[in-house]
C-alpha cells in the first residue's frame, strides 16, 4: 500500500471500538480508522460539514465499516441516505453487527450495501476478519470514483 | 217385519167408504196394515193422539169439522209437523195447503185400489225420507257445532293469528283471537274494517306490507316480516305468510293466512349477532394482542442479538487480550482462570445463537422448494469437516439420496444438528460411526435416518429431548445448549414433516426426520 487509506468505522460501543482498533494494530494494517460513535455525526463526516469541515483531517473515506444499531440514526439510514447522495453513492459500505437477524440482513442489501458481515467472537476471530477485510477492500478490490465537490 | 207394518187411520164418515179403503190396503202386498177408522173428526183427533198414524185418510167434507180445521187441530198437537194425510176429496180444487204446507189429495170418485196404494206408499216413503232428512239434518247440526267448537277451541287458544281474507283484502272473513292479545285490538274491528290492521304497521315497513297485499291480489304465496306498534306504543315483529285458495276451476276464492308474534326470536337472533359480533371483536383483539406479543418478541430476539451479545463479545475479547498481552505475566492458575472466563463466554454466545436460531425457526416464513438431499449432505460434511476430523467419525452416506420439498438453510441446519449429536454422544475412546440413508415408507414421504454407535437413549426421554434446554447430561460431559434436538423438531414441522427416534440405552440411536418426496 502506497497510499493510507482512510476506513470510516461507525460504531457506538467503546469496547467494539477498542477491539477493532487493536485487531488493526496486531494485524499490522496501515490505515487511518476515523471513528465516529453516533449516526447524526457519521452524516456530518460524510458531509464534511461542522466539525468535519475539514477533508485533510477527515477525508472521505476508502470504506464504511457500520454497525446498525447506533444512537441519533440507525445504520440502515445512514446507509439509505448515502445511497440517496448525488457524490458519494457509490462508497463500498460493509455492515459490520452483531445482529443475525434475516430482516437486518435483507434491509441493508436491499438499501445497498455492499457486505454484510456479522462482529466475530474472540479477537482471534476478529484479527481475520479485519486482515481479510482490508486486504479485500483496499488491496484486490477495483474502487469506484467517488468524485468530491468543493471539498478541499 | 215391523218395518213394513204402518198404521192407516182412516177418518171418514161413510162406512162404506172406509170398507173399500179398508180392503184396498189389505190387498197391498208391500206393507201390512194396522188399520184405525173413525167415523168423526173428533175421534180421528182421539186416535191421533193414542199414536201418530203413519197415514191419514181423511175426509174432506166430515160432519163434525171439515179437513181444514182437523189438520190445523192436528198441527197443534204435533208441533206445527206437517202430517202424512191424504186428503179425500170430491173436487180437485179443494187441495189443501196450509201453513205453507201441501197436503196430497185423491178424488174420491176416481179412487181405486191402485191409486189409494199408490197414494200411501208415495207418503210413506215420503215420511220415511223426510225423517231420514230430519235425522241427517240433526246430526249435520250435531256435528258442524261439534266442529265449530273444536275449531274455536284450536284456533282461540293458538298464538298465532288465522286469518282468513279475499284476495283483495276488502273483506276479512275471520280472524282468532291471537290478533288480540298480538295486535291488542279487536277481533271485529278487523270484520267491520278489513284493513284496520294496516294502521298499526310501522312506517318503514309499509311499503313493503302494501306489496305483499299487491302479491295476494295476484294469487302468490307471501311471506314476510314486518313490525307493528300496540296502542299502548309497544313494537312487535310479525311473521306473516299467506296461501291463496282457489275452487275447483281455478278461480281465486280466499286467502287464508298464518301470522305470528316473533318477537322473542327476534331478540333472540339480535343477542346471538350481537355475541357474535362481539366475540370477532374479541377475536379481534386477541389477535392483536397476539401480534404486540410477537412483535415484542421479535423486538426481543433482537435486543438479545445486538445488546446482550456486545457485553459477552467484550467480556471474551478482553479476556482473549488479557491472555495474549499479560498472559505472560501470570502464572497458570491466573491463565486457567482467563480460559474459563473464555469459555464461560463461547458457552453464553453459542447458547444465544442457538435461542436465536430456534426463535428465528418459530417466526421466519419458510418457502419449501426441491432440495437436493446430496447437495445439502454435502454442505453439511464440509461444514462439520473439522469436528469430523477431531473425533475421528465415521459417516458412511448411503447415496444417492432423493430430492425432498424443504427449506434449503433450514434442512441443513436440521441434518447439522443430527449430525453432531450422532458424533457427540459416544462412549469415551470410541470413535463415532454414523449411518446416514433415506427410505420411502409411506408414499409422499421421504423418510432420513442418522443412525449412531452412541449411548442411546432410555425410551422414557424420547419424547422430552426434542424440546428447549432439554439435557440428559451435564455440560463437562456432553457440552451444548441443549436446544439442537428442539431446533431439529420445530425446523421440520415448519417444513410440514415429522421428526422421530428408535434407540435403546446403550446401543446407538438412529433418528429419523421425514418430508415431502419431491423425487420425479
Amino acid at each position: 500500500m502506497t497510499t493510507i487509506h482512510t476506513i470510516l468505522l461507525v460504531e457506538d460501543d467503546p469496547n467494539e471500538i477498542y477491539l477493532t482498533q487493536r485487531a488493526f494494530q496486531k494485524a499490522n494494517i496501515n490505515v487511518s480508522l476515523q471513528i465516529i460513535d453516533d449516526g447524526d455525526s457519521a452524516i456530518a463526516y460524510l458531509n464534511g460539514t461542522g466539525k468535519y469541515a475539514d477533508r485533510q483531517r477527515f477525508p472521505i473515506p476508502k470504506l464504511i465499516l457500520l454497525d446498525l444499531k447506533l444512537p441519533c440514526r440507525s445504520g440502515h439510514e445512514i446507509l439509505a441516505w448515502l445511497r440517496q447522495h448525488p457524490c458519494l453513492n457509490l462508497l463500498p459500505v460493509v455492515i459490520f453487527t452483531s445482529s443475525r437477524e434475516p430482516a437486518d440482513v435483507n434491509l441493508a442489501y436491499e438499501l445497498g450495501a455492499n457486505s454484510y458481515l456479522v462482529k466475530p467472537n474472540g479477537i482471534k476471530a476478529l484479527k481475520r476478519v479485519v486482515e481479510t477485510l482490508t486486504l479485500y477492500w483496499l488491496v484486490d478490490n477495483e474502487p469506484p470514483e467517488v468524485q468530491v465537490v468543493g471539498a478541499e | 217385519m215391523i218395518q213394513n207394518q204402518k198404521t192407516v187411520l182412516i177418518v171418514d164418515d161413510n162406512y162404506e167408504d172406509r170398507q173399500t179403503y179398508r180392503r184396498y190396503l189389505q190387498q197391498d202386498k208391500q206393507y201390512i196394515y194396522r188399520i184405525l177408522q173413525a167415523e168423526s173428526a173428533i175421534l180421528g183427533l182421539e186416535l191421533c193422539k193414542q199414536g201418530k198414524p203413519d197415514v191419514i185418510l181423511l175426509d174432506f167434507m166430515l160432519p163434525d169439522m171439515n179437513a181444514r180445521a182437523f189438520v190445523e187441530q192436528l198441527q197443534a198437537e204435533f208441533n206445527n209437523q206437517k202430517l202424512p194425510v191424504i186428503i179425500l176429496t170430491p173436487q180437485q180444487d179443494e187441495a189443501l195447503v196450509l201453513n205453507g204446507k201441501s197436503y196430497d189429495y185423491l178424488i174420491k170418485e176416481k179412487i181405486d185400489a191402485v191409486c189409494l196404494r199408490f197414494a200411501v206408499h208415495k207418503l210413506i216413503e215420503q215420511t220415511r225420507l223426510e225423517l231420514e232428512l230430519e235425522i241427517s239434518k240433526q246430526f249435520i247440526k250435531t256435528a258442524l257445532n261439534e266442529s265449530e267448537k273444536r275449531f274455536r277451541l284450536f284456533a282461540d287458544n293458538l298464538d298465532a293469528i288465522i286469518w282468513i281474507a279475499s284476495p283483495d283484502s276488502s273483506q276479512h272473513f275471520y280472524a282468532n283471537k291471537a290478533y288480540e292479545k298480538i295486535w291488542h285490538r279487536e277481533c271485529d274491528s278487523l270484520i267491520s274494517q278489513p284493513l284496520s290492521w294496516l294502521d298499526a304497521v310501522q312506517k318503514e315497513d309499509y311499503e313493503r306490507v302494501l306489496s305483499k297485499l299487491e302479491q295476494q291480489r295476484n294469487g302468490q304465496l307471501t311471506n314476510i316480516e314486518f313490525r307493528i306498534i300496540r296502542p299502548d306504543g309497544s313494537v312487535r315483529w310479525i311473521w306473516d305468510r299467506g296461501f291463496p285458495i282457489r275452487d275447483e276451476t281455478g278461480a281465486l276464492n280466499y286467502y287464508v293466512g298464518i301470522a305470528e308474534d316473533i318477537t322473542e326470536q327476534k331478540l333472540a337472533h339480535e343477542q346471538i349477532r350481537h355475541l357474535t359480533e362481539t366475540l370477532e371483536q374479541q377475536v379481534m383483539e386477541r389477535t392483536s394482542q397476539l401480534q404486540a406479543a410477537n412483535n415484542e418478541l421479535e423486538a426481543f430476539a433482537y435486543t438479545v442479538s445486538h445488546d446482550l451479545r456486545a457485553p459477552l463479545r467484550a467480556m471474551q475479547g478482553f479476556a482473549e487480550a488479557l491472555a495474549e498481552d499479560y498472559g505472560k505475566l501470570l502464572d497458570e492458575v491466573g491463565n486457567e482462570y482467563i480460559s474459563r472466563i473464555v469459555n464461560s463466554a463461547q458457552r453464553l454466545e453459542n447458547l444465544i445463537q442457538d435461542l436465536l436460531a430456534y426463535s428465528r425457526l418459530s417466526r421466519a416464513d419458510l418457502y419449501l422448494q426441491p432440495v437436493n438431499l446430496n447437495n445439502v449432505m454435502f454442505e453439511v460434511m464440509t461444514q462439520l469437516d473439522s469436528d469430523l476430523k477431531a473425533k475421528d467419525a465415521q459417516v458412511i452416506i448411503s447415496a444417492p439420496l432423493p430430492t425432498v420439498l424443504a427449506h434449503p438453510s433450514t434442512v441443513a441446519q436440521v441434518i447439522a444438528n443430527l449430525l453432531t449429536n450422532a458424533i457427540k454422544f459416544v462412549r469415551v475412546g470410541e470413535q463415532p460411526q454414523v449411518l446416514i440413508w433415506a427410505e420411502i415408507k409411506t408414499p409422499g414421504w421421504v423418510r432420513l435416518w442418522v443412525k449412531d454407535n452412541g449411548i442411546g437413549i432410555k425410551a422414557e426421554h424420547h419424547k422430552r429431548i426434542f424440546r428447549v434446554f432439554e439435557r440428559l447430561h451435564g455440560i463437562e460431559r456432553y457440552p451444548g445448549t441443549g436446544i439442537g434436538l428442539a431446533i431439529v423438531r420445530k425446523g421440520v414441522e415448519r417444513m410440514g414433516g415429522h421428526v422421530g427416534l428408535e434407540s435403546i440405552k446403550g446401543q446407538g440411536s438412529s433418528f429419523w426426520i421425514e418430508l415431502k418426496d419431491d423425487s420425479r
